[in-house]
């Protein structure tokens, strides 16, 4: 084959611009440090450990510290009474504390600083007494346990630093922010803070917030027991039931809505199917596709589960015609996929009372739900951990395969979508349709609508127990907090549309404020 | 174990092998000069970013990386589309610049009019083949197409371009 004019058309790029992009590559920090980095990182804390530690032990032999007069000192200085309040100091006088209850959280209280007392270093000018009541409040009103002989010595400070810990045994909230995510969120909260706590520096509006994966129903629960403990946000996946909000937890004594989280809806988790225009636009119910992709259905004769036999659409409804089960979708435990099986296969679960029925009462039984079968239906499209090859290469292989649906991420059908009225998706071989799923198109009304049976509404919660001593640390994240991060794998995450996402954040910040 | 594979690889050396690659493939694939450092750049930069997050052991270095080159494409592309009013091609076409000129007189010009005819799949293929310089497997792997799908239509492709393009030269 002559193809010499095409090599030809090649060029060497400028030796200055390879240069330049090369500086500048060495210059970027990349997001996760290589395991050699992680070492030489290590090695090196390691070794200013040592040195500190080595330096703290000399000096305290050579010096022979009196703590206890230096206490004294400052006490003439900054006068105790005045930052804790007559009834605490009176506590300490009869029962000063032994320390032998440690109940300081581990790594929310001072950081693992155990000094009996603390002083700011920058003391607010104004109201320290009424601010270290409104910390004791703060925590009393959460719920916390602060046993008679403790000794809360609070220094108003700026609010990364705010609470002593007088005695080593009272329980308080940490300078930073801690938040429980849904593991599809949590990513993206990790990479927006790690950003901004890079960008701003240590002395920055937000400290690197102590950030958690749990389940939707585990962070709710945290956030409504509240407690120093408890997380100041969550980031869920579901809206709080109102059985959630009115459960009374025991350790306050008081139910989740008095005063109530401030609900902020962040975005959607949405994932669409498509098939090539030569097939037409799917139309399936989400029992059709729970049916095409469990590995487990119910026996519809015999009312028992078995596994699945169906291997052509007109097995499930005649209705569909003949077509061989062939699905490609998203890699398993992907974002795409979880919203996929929380969505659209456990809408389709629900169809049957009867497996509907074990998720209350047998929840091994009940993973049926949520297990999609192998065997040569479902192809799970292989991904780097990049978001480029599912935005690309799903609608590309379904452009070559007529008879396959494929699952994807909202944001890849948008970013694809030619807008049209019959939603086409143009792919780099060809144009493949989008599908309704229980009759309803995916869009940004029916997704905030509620009525497109493959999304989900995503929610942040901040509760407002540590608010007095967190409010800027809190509002900060409130109002800055981009989702989904710019630099997201995941596209089934969807932001709100930018008017309704700013009014959203105004309106928390509003209740923050307000207290309402 | 995967995480070894982003340490041992030798970014320079990949580097140095793979931008002319990038930057090539980008000019095939957009058919003009304009924003291909700026692509390759951008291509760049978001692997180096993600670097840890290459696997050795599920594919090779460069269909990683033009994974995310492709991606890239098709951000800028549909960008373009959507950035870019019917009522604004008029302008595209009448604008006169000394660079423009001499670009459109380029053979880099003549293979875009030429590619401009070809199905989107078409047109990757030729820039991943002759801008990339990839071969028919590694084609085959980053497009999802059988590696003898992919030389029959890079077959086909390359004979109708040739034909065309000898027709142009041919004229006075």
């Amino acid at each position: 084959m002559n193809d010499d004019f095409l090599h030809r058309i090649r060029k060497e790029p400028r030796p200055e611009f390879l240069r330049s992009l090369k500086e500048r590559l060495n210059r970027i920090e990349g997001r996760t440090p290589t395991p050699a980095a992680r070492r030489r990182s290590m090695r090196t804390l390691f070794a200013g450990i040592l040195i500190g530690a080595s330096a703290l032990a000399l000096a305290s032999i050579a010096l022979k510290v009196d703590f206890a007069g230096v206490r004294g000192m400052l006490s003439r200085v900054i006068p105790l009474g005045d930052r804790r309040g007559d009834e605490t100091a009176r506590r300490e006088s009869e029962n000063p504390g032994d320390g032998s209850n440690e109940l300081v959280p581990r790594g929310r209280a001072g950081q693992g600083l155990r000094f009996p007392w603390t002083v700011d270093s920058q003391p607010r000018q104004a109201a320290q007494a009424g601010a270290a009541r409104s910390a004791k409040e703060a925590a009393a009103s959460a719920g916390s346990e602060v046993p008679s002989g403790a000794r809360t010595t609070s220094v108003a400070s700026a609010p990364a630093s705010y609470v002593v810990d007088g005695s080593r045994n009272v329980k308080t909230p940490s300078g930073v922010l801690k938040i429980l995510a849904a593991p599809e969120i949590e990513p993206e909260i990790r990479s927006f803070a790690e950003r901004i706590v890079h960008n701003l520096g240590p002395f920055g509006a937000l400290k690197m917030p102590d950030i958690s994966v749990a389940e939707d129903g585990a962070a709710l629960r945290a956030l409504c027991a509240g407690g120093v403990d408890g997380p100041d946000i969550v980031a869920v996946t579901r809206r709080i039931t109102p059985t959630e909000a009115a459960q009374v937890t025991p350790s306050s004594g008081r139910s989740c809505d008095r005063p109530g989280p401030v609900e902020i809806p962040i975005g959607y988790q949405a994932v669409v199917i498509l098939r090539n225009r030569l097939s037409g636009a799917p139309n399936l119910t989400s029992q059709d596709l729970f049916l095409a992709l469990a590995a487990r259905v119910p026996d519809p004769s015999a009312g028992r589960i078995l596994v699945n036999p169906y291997g052509a659409w007109n097995q499930i409804d005649p209705a569909l015609g003949y077509e061989p089960i062939q699905v490609l979708g998203p890699p398993l435990g992907s974002g795409a996929w979880r919203t996929f099986v929380a969505t659209i296969m456990n809408a389709g679960c629900h169809k049957f009372p009867a497996l509907a029925a074990l998720e209350n009462t047998d929840a091994r039984a009940f993973e049926a739900c949520n297990t999609v079968r192998g065997g040569g239906s479902y192809y799970e499209e292989v991904a780097y951990g990049s978001r480029s090859v599912s935005s690309t290469s799903i609608p590309s292989r379904l452009a070559g395969n007529p008879g396959v649906i494929g699952i994807v991420g909202y944001m890849t059908y948008e970013a694809l979508s030619r807008k049209d009225p019959e939603a086409q998706v143009e792919t780099m071989g060809g144009v493949v349709l989008v599908g309704a799923i229980d009759g309803i198109l995916p869009s940004r009304d029916s997704l905030a609508a509620g009525t497109y049976p493959g999304s989900r509404a995503l929610y942040m919660y901040v509760s407002r127990a540590h608010l007095q001593l967190m409010r800027d640390q809190v509002e900060y994240f409130v109002r800055n907090f981009s989702f989904p991060d710019s630099m997201s794998n995941d596209p089934s995450l969807v932001p709100l549309q930018r008017e309704v996402g700013n009014a959203a954040r105004s309106q928390a910040l509003g209740k923050l404020s307000s207290g309402n | 174990m995967g995480a070894e594979s982003a340490d041992r690889l030798n970014w320079d050396a990949a580097y140095s092998d793979h931008a002319p690659r990038v930057y090539n493939y980008f000019r095939f694939r957009l058919g003009t000069q304009s924003d291909v450092e700026d692509l390759t750049s951008r291509t760049f930069e978001k692997a180096w970013r993600s670097r840890a997050s290459y696997r050795s052991e599920r594919g090779m270095f460069s269909t990683w990386l033009f994974t995310i080159a492709r991606n890239v494409a098709v951000d800028y592309l549909t960008k373009q589309r959507v950035h870019l009013p019917i009522e604004a091609a008029a302008d595209v076409t009448t604008e006169c610049t000394p660079e423009g000129d001499a670009e459109r007189g380029s053979d880099l010009a003549r293979l875009a009019s030429l590619t401009s005819r070809l199905s989107e799949r078409e047109q990757e293929l030729i820039a991943l083949k002759y801008g990339a310089s990839l071969n028919n497997r590694q084609i085959a792997e980053l497009t999802g197409l059988s590696e003898s799908n992919v030389g029959t239509i890079l077959h086909r492709t390359v004979g109708a371009l040739r034909a065309q393009w000898h027709a142009v030269e041919a004229l006075p």
